[in-house]
């Protein structure tokens, strides 16, 4: 997913020769997702679901990434500060939908676009997030990497702002 | 509702974050207190330092209402089993936030003064057993006064009435918000 389609470059995103936006995690999610996996230590998974879960994980790492960049910019009070601090919420949050597809991430795309101030953008990507959480039929895993967000919360929110 | 209300509550973590976030909107009141250049002559502003000292002291003093609000409401087992580590855990939170920015060993250093500077100030808070002045009474030795007389001196504005009231009325108003009963009942 490329948040801001070629009119602004997010920590780790880059083009390839074909012009495709292509991503590095940066060294701060990096070790974010270290971290996470540091507490799946000496834990062993069926070989058939391994993948799924080495996804997932990190893409819920990369998303408690964002919420702390996020919940950082609301209590900084230089402008230019905050600005960056949502544009590696933007960016990390691009990348954990991409590494693993669950709608709540399109609906944070959204919140954090329109935080930093992409009210039109947002406005897509609420919509986005309402189409494919209404077809979304979530697995065990799934639920367990959304188990901590309010889920009708978000629907009721996105609906006020896809208008 | 907004992006915030999609968390599921947790009503501790909840509580400990409204501790915070009034902490630093009480701070910068006071900072816009010190930049009324109608008022301000000899010293504008707050330099960071003063910011910041002011930000954990707000902290401790919530941190103390609601030990003294649990010590009046809960007994010893359950103060033990439901209070313990909440301090702990709203101070290393809030150096996290504020000082993101810094290397990790200064980060720690920062928690374990705060802790020390709490202890501190938890000591001087329970010297005083009113927390506002009785009709006709002096506001010398009531608690809310004593804390704005810290602000007003963290804020280089030493013995400043204006303040001191200034701080009183900020703490009363997040009181409202923070609504300690209503967690301690919650936690109990």
């Amino acid at each position: 997913m490329a948040p801001f389609r070629g009119k602004r470059d997010l920590p780790g995103f880059r083009k390839d020769k074909e012009g495709n936006f292509v991503f590095d995690l940066t060294e701060e999610e990096q070790q974010e997702v270290e971290d996470t996996f540091k507490g799946f230590e000496g834990y062993k998974f069926n070989p058939a679901v391994a993948d799924d879960i080495k996804k997932g994980t990190t893409a819920f790492a990369l998303s408690n990434y964002a919420t702390a960049q996020v919940g950082m910019s609301e209590i900084e009070s230089q402008k230019e500060k905050r600005e960056k601090l949502l544009e590696k919420a933007i960016a990390a949050i691009a990348k954990a939908y991409s590494i693993y597809q669950l709608p709540i991430y399109i609906y944070d795309l959204a919140c954090f676009t329109e935080m930093a101030g992409r009210i039109d953008v947002a406005r897509n990507l609420f919509r986005e997030f309402l189409k494919k959480q209404l077809k979304f039929k979530p697995g065990q895993i799934d639920e367990l990497l959304f188990k901590q967000r309010d889920i009708d919360e978000a629907i009721k929110d996105a609906k006020t702002k896809a208008i | 509702m907004g992006w915030f209300d999609t968390f599921k509550k947790d009503f501790r973590e909840d509580y400990l974050n409204k501790i915070f976030r009034n902490s630093i909107e009480d701070a910068n009141a006071i900072r816009r207190l010190a930049e009324d250049k109608s008022f301000e002559q000899d010293k504008q502003g707050l330099s960071d330092t003063e910011w910041l000292s002011i930000v954990f002291e707000f902290i401790y003093f919530y941190l103390y209402l609601t030990d003294r609000f649990a010590f009046e409401h809960m007994n010893e087992e359950e103060r033990a089993v439901k209070m313990t580590g909440v301090e702990k855990i709203c101070i290393s939170s809030a150096v996290n936030a504020i000082c993101h920015e810094w290397p990790e060993d200064l980060k720690e250093k920062t928690k374990k003064k705060c802790m020390e500077n709490y202890y501190v100030s938890m000591q001087e808070h329970s010297k005083y057993k009113k927390w506002f002045a009785e009709k006709g009474k002096g506001t010398k030795n009531t608690l809310f006064w004593e804390f704005g007389k810290v602000i007003a001196k963290l804020a280089g504005r030493e013995m400043s009435t204006r303040y001191i009231m200034f701080s009183v009325i900020t703490v009363t108003n997040s009181l409202k918000d923070l609504d300690i009963k209503s967690f301690i009942e919650e936690v109990k």
